[in-house]
């Protein structure tokens, strides 16, 4: 109730307010209020609203370069709602609906469009479904030169049609959406080097066991943070033979499988030639002598992948 | 007012009330069509009419109860993977009272956990690919597809490593014809020479196989059990109701079918009666049965009367035992595909650190010559006049099976007794099943199950047996192939049953198929007529070639 007088009183004091001060007088108006309970003086970090109903803007703001930050954990909050309205039965909520179209989206922007590739060609038109799951793509004239949503939520500008010398090298989905149905992408990128899968919600054993299957050119994969893999997903991975660096860090759920833990990183190593399995070594209990990693100065990108 | 009066049935009259209510029957039957009315007294199972011998049929005593579902709209029996399925289909697509009936919530001896749990799309028949391939795409989303609000998405352990079929030179043709067939619907499956096979698993023997086929996508093994549960916790709450009961007999009536002058009377299959845990009987009525009793799915259809009155030709699935070894070798080749051998021999790796899951999935090998040999060498090829020919030997036993020139042979080492001394029934190639016990046979693994595989994969030979179980397959003595539709005189039973062995990964898309057929009698999705029972009255196999 007192919420409620709070609220009134202060429209009230606006409209009077409007009438004869400026915009300053307004703020110092709120700043005399009393605060309300649970309120604290500081404005939140974390936005209120979680999309605007631009995909774009919900995936790209506010951006955060590196580390666990308090402005992710909607996004899980985000999944779990997604997931409790997939399976509720009732139709009839409004909330419902939003989130189920939300997901639908998501699954229509990855199913493979013949239409758009024709018209773009395949590289471009990876790059413009990728950046709109929320990934940001580098191309192979301009390495490191990453393209993707910007702050303000604006999609980048893509090149209008595709060359030949255009080819998509690096991947960094963070925070992205990729589903399975995205290798379908992947598998069309002539030259794809780098591909980084951060605290991606939707990435399952499917999805890995599809890029073993599809993406042999892949050289770097890193995967952090996705809770939806396991080791046989990880193990699915022996049919890169291309793979150099494979990073596994912050899996924490990959823990509760010590036998996976023990075995799998090592008989990577020995079925891919080449290969270094990165981040496992903390965990291991049992030092097992691994061979040090050769100096890898092939690649522009492997100074991206997490230490 | 008068005219509702006379429409309501005799439970509302009743509670209406009135003094004649205190002038009932005798058992204290409360209303016209209570069932207490015939509380206690004896039904027969079936009225008497000329036509059927009732005296044969035992009659029960059947007792009524408030929770008990008394009619139902679909009626499935049998609550294994496929019933689930059926359920969980028929409930998400229309609003309609199922019930499953299971007689083991345990599921002890059911065929469904007892599996190996694999799925792969490399079939030769093409609606087994088309019905594998959907079933790969539901359970790459079951997260999706069975999850229950307020409950953790469901998780079945699937490992996505593919399956590799191996063929030597007499079945390479077969296998490169099957792939065409397998790609053209959208399968992913590369065919391999022996050297790139050599070269991507060295550890594999491939000298005298000559063709590999590999699928690379859609296959792989999950937990069986994991997925009944799902399957049936999803049921659950799109309310079906599951009954734990066995199936005793089926209630007929007789229907009068008019046309014109013409009419006649046929039984028809109106309810089923039920033997619930506390040994009381009740009866169920209901629209449509689905069989999806599995390995006993026989025996179900014997008490429709399918190969008695309802027809001559019975449905041929039998339980067969099938025996699954456990093995530990100090060599750990994690990770494998599922290797399937023309032997019969299978194998994969469970989980990194040594430990294999393998068994042999057929005793018995059909060979059949094609039939512009058959012409050619007519002279040559044992004809009808061919007898049941046992090579002791060596082993080899061949004799013809119909008139296609098709035969059946199987490798049968010496048995240890002599030959005077066996039992014509006993064959050892086959391990005798009762539909009963389920003990695995230790010896014979080392007989018939680990020459083979350490002729397949040499490092193999050190292998050990840690553990052992057995399971029933839902064995289609006639071709080993799915059965399913509706039965041609009980238009409301429809058949799902005998999939020797692929039960588990075609559960899905039987299920959509079944509830497909129950809506809108015919099939929307895959195309599954080929399939129907009407192929065992014209005596059409419908035979996998070139795969176990």
């Amino acid at each position: 109730l007192t919420l409620q007088l709070h609220s009134m009183l202060l429209s009230v004091l606006r409209r009077v307010a409007s009438r004869r001060c400026y915009s300053s007088s307004r703020l110092r108006l709120e700043e005399l209020l009393p605060q309300r309970p649970g309120q604290s003086q500081d404005k939140p970090q974390v936005p209120d609203k979680l999309f605007t109903g631009r995909i774009a803007k919900w995936v790209g703001a506010p951006r955060v370069t590196e580390g666990w930050d308090m402005t992710k954990e909607h996004r899980g909050d985000l999944m779990r709602a997604m997931l409790i309205g997939l399976t509720t039965k009732s139709r009839h909520s409004y909330d419902d609906k939003i989130i189920r179209k939300r997901y639908q989206w998501i699954k229509q922007v990855q199913a493979f469009d013949t239409v758009l590739v024709e018209k773009f060609g395949v590289e471009v038109a990876a790059a413009d479904r990728l950046v709109r799951l929320g990934c940001r793509v580098a191309f192979s004239n301009s390495p490191n030169d990453w393209l993707g949503v910007s702050e303000t939520g604006a999609l980048p500008a893509l090149p209008s049609r595709s060359l030949p010398s255009l080819a998509i090298e690096a991947i960094d989905a963070r925070d992205a959406l990729l589903m399975s149905d995205s290798v379908d992408w992947l598998e069309r990128l002539r030259s794809l080097q780098f591909l980084r899968l951060r605290r991606c919600p939707f990435v399952d054993d499917h999805l890995l066991a599809r890029l073993a299957a599809r993406c042999k050119t892949l050289k770097l994969l890193e995967i952090s943070d996705c809770p939806g893999i396991t080791w046989e997903g990880v193990a699915s991975l022996w049919r890169l033979k291309n793979l150099r660096r494979l990073v596994l860090s912050e899996n924490c759920h990959l823990l509760s499988q010590p036998e996976g833990l023990a075995l799998v990183p090592t008989q990577l190593e020995s079925l891919v030639p080449g290969l270094f399995v990165e981040g496992v070594d903390d965990l291991l209990a049992l030092s097992v002598p691994r061979a040090a990693p050769e100096a890898d100065s092939e690649s522009v990108y492997s100074a991206e992948l997490a230490p | 007012c008068a005219f509702g009066f006379q429409q309501r049935s005799g439970r509302a009259l009743w509670q209406l009330g009135g003094h004649l209510r205190r002038l009932c029957t005798p058992t204290g039957a409360r209303f016209v069509g209570d069932p207490k009315r015939t509380q206690g007294l004896e039904r027969v199972s079936q009225p008497s009419w000329k036509g059927i011998e009732n005296k044969d049929r035992p009659t029960y005593t059947v007792d009524p109860d408030e929770d008990f579902p008394d009619e139902c709209d679909a009626l499935v029996i049998g609550g294994g993977a496929i019933g689930c399925s059926v359920a969980y289909w028929l409930s998400r697509q229309v609003n309609c009272n199922v019930v499953v009936v299971e007689r083991d919530p345990a599921y002890t001896r059911a065929a469904s956990p007892l599996s190996c749990g694999g799925i792969r799309q490399q079939f030769s028949e093409p609606e087994n690919i088309q019905m594998s391939l959907f079933g790969s795409q539901f359970l790459r989303n079951i997260k999706e597809n069975l999850a229950v609000f307020d409950l953790d998405p469901p998780d079945i352990c699937y490992a996505p490593h593919g399956y590799l079929v191996l063929a030597d030179e007499a079945n390479a043709e077969t296998l490169r014809t099957n792939n065409q067939a397998q790609r053209k619907l959208g399968a992913k499956v590369d065919l391999m020479s022996p050297e790139k096979m050599k070269e991507t698993w060295p550890w594999l023997n491939v000298s005298d196989i000559a063709l590999g086929a590999f699928g690379t996508e859609n296959e792989g093994w999950f937990d069986p059990y994991l997925f009944l549960q799902a399957l049936k916790r999803k049921a659950v709450s799109q309310n079906v109701k599951f009954v734990v009961g066995e199936l005793l007999d089926f209630e007929f009536s007789m229907q009068r079918y008019v046309k014109g002058d013409l009419s006649f009377e046929q039984e028809r299959l109106k309810a089923a009666l039920v033997k619930c845990p506390d040994n009381l009987v009740r009866n169920i009525n209901f629209g449509v049965v689905v069989n999806a009793a599995g390995p006993w799915a026989g025996h179900v259809a014997h008490l429709a009367g399918v190969g008695d009155f309802a027809g001559k030709v019975k449905l041929p699935v039998e339980p067969r035992l099938r025996y699954v070894y456990h093995l530990h070798c100090k060599e750990d080749l994690f990770p494998t595909p599922l290797l399937n051998c023309p032997s019969g021999a299978y194998l994969r790796a469970e989980g990194p650190g040594g430990h294999y899951i393998a068994g042999l999935r057929q005793s018995v090998f059909v060979v059949s010559l094609p039939p512009h040999a058959a012409k050619k060498a007519a002279a040559a090829t044992p004809g009808i006049d061919a007898p049941f020919i046992q090579d002791v030997a060596s082993g080899l036993h061949l004799r013809r099976d119909g008139f296609q020139g098709d035969f059946v042979t199987y490798v049968n080492p010496p048995p240890p007794l002599p030959v005077d001394q066996l039992s014509e029934s006993a064959v050892p190639d086959e391990p005798e099943c009762n539909g009963v016990d389920l003990e695995p046979d230790y010896d014979w693994f080392d007989k018939q199950v680990w020459p083979r595989l350490a002729h397949r994969v040499p490092c193999m030979e050190a292998v050990k047996v840690r553990n052992a179980w057995a399971g029933f397959y839902d064995y289609n003595t006639f071709d080993q192939n799915l059965v399913i539709g509706r039965h041609p005189f009980h238009e409301n039973l429809i058949f799902c049953n005998g999939s020797s062995g692929h039960g588990i990964q075609h559960a899905v898309a039987i299920g959509r198929a079944v509830s497909e057929l129950v809506l809108f009698r015919q099939y929307k999705t895959i195309d599954l007529s080929r399939m129907s029972f009407e192929r065992l009255q014209t005596a059409t196999r419908i035979r996998e070639t070139g795969i176990i």
